[in-house]
C-alpha cells in the first residue's frame, strides 16, 4: 500500500478532531492498512497518556454521589457479550451505517445517477456540514474527464484502481489532491469505485467539462 | 492486599463489597496500584464476573480524569452527564477490552472520544450555540484547577522522538482541542511559535512514520 492519509490527519483523527466525513475514509482505510492501524493505536496511546496525566480534586463525596447514580444505573445496563467491530472506530454513531455499507461494498444500497455513459455517482448523505460526499463509479478503462478541484479532493479507492499521470491508486489507498492537480486519470481494467469527498464540488475543464458540470449538478 | 506488579498467578480480588462501605480503604488500595498493569486485572474483573468493587476502583481513578478532560475540552456543562455515559459505556463493553492491544487509559480515551464526538455531532445537528457565554466565567475557573493539577505525562513510542514544547503543543491543540491562541497563552508563546512548534512536530513525526502521501 503506497498511498496512506497524513499523520496530521491520523493525529485528527485518533483525538476525534477530524470532520465526519474524512474519518469515515480513514476509518475504511485502516481496515486495509495494518500500518495505520499501528500509528493510529499509537496515537490513540498519546490520548490515554493525556487522560491519565490529568486529575482534579472532585471531592470524595461528589465521587460517591457520581458512582451511587451509576450503580442506579447499572441494573439496566447488561454487559454486552459480542463485540462490535466499529466501537474502536473514531466516527460518529450516526455514521457507522456508512461505514458498514461501504466496508461490506454494499454500493447498491445508494442512489446512483449516471454523468456519461462511463461514470455515475452516488450522493452519499454523511451530514457534515463542511463537505460533499459521493460515491463514484466508472467503467473499465473510463477516461475520467480533466478537472481540478476547488478546494481539496480526498479519495479512497474503495473497489478496482485508477491512475493518473503520478501513478495508480489501488484498492484501499487513500489520496489527497488539491487546486494545484489538475489531472485526467483513468480507471483500471476492471473499474473502479471511489468515495470522494471534496469541500467543493469538482470542476471539469476539458471540452466537455461545462456540459459535464451541469449534469452532476442535476 | 494487592501487589504493586501482578501477575495472572499472584492477582488477588477482594470481594465485592456490601455496597456499603469498604469504599475509603478502595480508593487507598486503588491508589497504591496506579501502574496501569493493574488497571488491566480491575477491568478483566469486570468483563469476566462484574466485579463491582473492581469497577469502582476504576471509577475512583478515571473519573475525575474523564470529568476534566471534558471539561477541557469545552464541555463543563455536559462533563457530568457524559462521564456517567463513559463509565456505563465502560461497563457495557467490559469483556471487549483487550488487555493486549491498549492500556486501560487509552481504552478508556478512545470510549470518551467517540462520546464527545457523538455529542458534538448532535449538537450541531441540533444547532446549538447558546450556554457558551454565560458559563464562560466558571469554565475558566475549572480550566485553571484542571491546569493546575496537572501532571507531567508519561509519553509514549512515537512521541519520544519530539521535544517537550513539540509535544506539549501537540497535546494542547489536538488531544485537548484548544485553539492555537489558547495553547499559546498556557505555553507562554506566539500563537506563530505554536504553529511553527506543530510543524516541526508534524515533520518529525511524518519522516519518523513514513509513509507515501499525495
Amino acid at each position: 500500500m503506497k498511498y496512506h492519509p497524513d499523520i496530521e490527519l491520523l493525529l485528527k483523527y485518533s483525538s476525534g478532531q477530524l470532520a465526519p466525513a474524512i474519518s469515515v475514509a480513514i476509518g475504511l482505510h485502516q481496515e486495509h492498512c495494518k500500518e495505520c492501524q499501528q500509528r493510529i493505536i499509537d496515537l490513540e496511546s498519546v490520548g490515554g497518556d493525556t487522560l491519565e496525566a490529568l486529575s482534579i480534586s472532585d471531592s470524595p463525596s461528589d465521587l460517591d454521589n457520581g458512582f451511587d447514580l451509576l450503580m442506579a444505573d447499572l441494573e439496566a445496563t447488561p454487559q454486552d457479550n459480542f463485540q462490535d467491530k466499529y466501537d474502536g472506530y473514531a466516527v460518529a454513531q450516526s455514521d457507522v451505517d456508512y461505514l458498514e455499507r461501504l466496508g461490506k461494498k454494499d454500493y447498491w444500497s445508494f442512489d446512483w445517477k449516471r454523468v456519461t455513459r462511463k461514470i455515475s455517482r452516488a450522493v452519499v448523505d454523511i451530514d457534515d456540514g463542511l463537505h460533499q460526499v459521493e460515491l463514484l463509479k466508472f467503467e473499465p478503462n473510463a477516461k475520467i474527464p480533466k478537472h481540478t478541484h476547488e478546494g481539496e479532493e480526498f479519495t479512497l479507492v474503495l473497489e478496482g484502481d485508477f491512475s493518473d499521470s503520478n501513478g495508480c491508486y489501488r484498492e484501499g489507498e487513500f489520496i489527497v489532491q488539491d487546486q494545484s492537480d489538475e489531472h485526467q486519470p483513468v480507471a483500471g481494467s476492471a473499474g473502479c469505485v471511489c468515495l470522494a469527498i471534496t469541500n467543493a464540488p469538482l470542476k471539469f475543464t476539458g471540452t466537455l467539462g461545462p456540459i459535464i458540470n451541469w449534469f452532476s449538478r442535476h | 492486599m494487592l501487589h504493586n506488579r501482578q501477575t495472572a498467578d499472584n492477582i488477588v480480588y477482594w470481594p465485592s463489597p456490601s455496597n456499603k462501605r469498604p469504599l475509603n480503604a478502595m480508593s487507598s488500595q486503588a491508589k497504591l496500584n496506579n501502574d496501569p498493569e493493574s488497571w488491566k486485572f480491575h477491568m478483566k474483573a469486570v468483563g469476566e464476573s462484574q466485579d463491582r468493587g473492581a469497577y469502582q476502583a476504576i471509577y475512583q481513578h478515571f473519573a475525575p480524569k474523564v470529568k476534566s478532560f471534558y471539561i477541557q475540552q469545552g464541555q463543563s456543562s455536559k462533563a457530568e452527564e457524559l462521564t456517567h455515559e463513559v463509565f456505563l459505556r465502560i461497563w457495557q463493553k467490559a469483556k471487549s477490552y483487550n488487555p493486549e492491544k491498549a492500556q486501560v487509559s487509552t481504552w478508556i480515551f478512545t470510549i470518551v472520544r467517540n462520546l464527545r464526538i457523538d455529542f458534538l455531532r448532535k449538537k450541531k445537528l441540533d444547532e446549538v450555540h447558546v450556554e457558551q457565554e454565560t458559563l464562560l466565567s466558571e469554565d475558566q475557573h475549572l480550566e485553571d484547577k484542571v491546569e493546575q493539577a496537572r501532571s507531567k505525562s508519561r509519553l509514549l513510542s512515537v512521541f519520544k522522538l519530539l521535544n517537550d514544547e513539540q509535544r506539549n503543543v501537540l497535546q494542547k491543540v489536538y488531544f485537548e482541542d484548544k485553539s492555537h491562541q489558547i495553547a499559546a497563552n498556557e505555553l507562554e508563546m506566539t500563537p506563530g511559535t505554536v504553529k511553527s512548534r506543530i510543524r516541526s512536530a508534524l515533520k518529525i513525526l511524518r519522516s519518523h512514520m513514513g509513509g507515501e502521501r499525495l
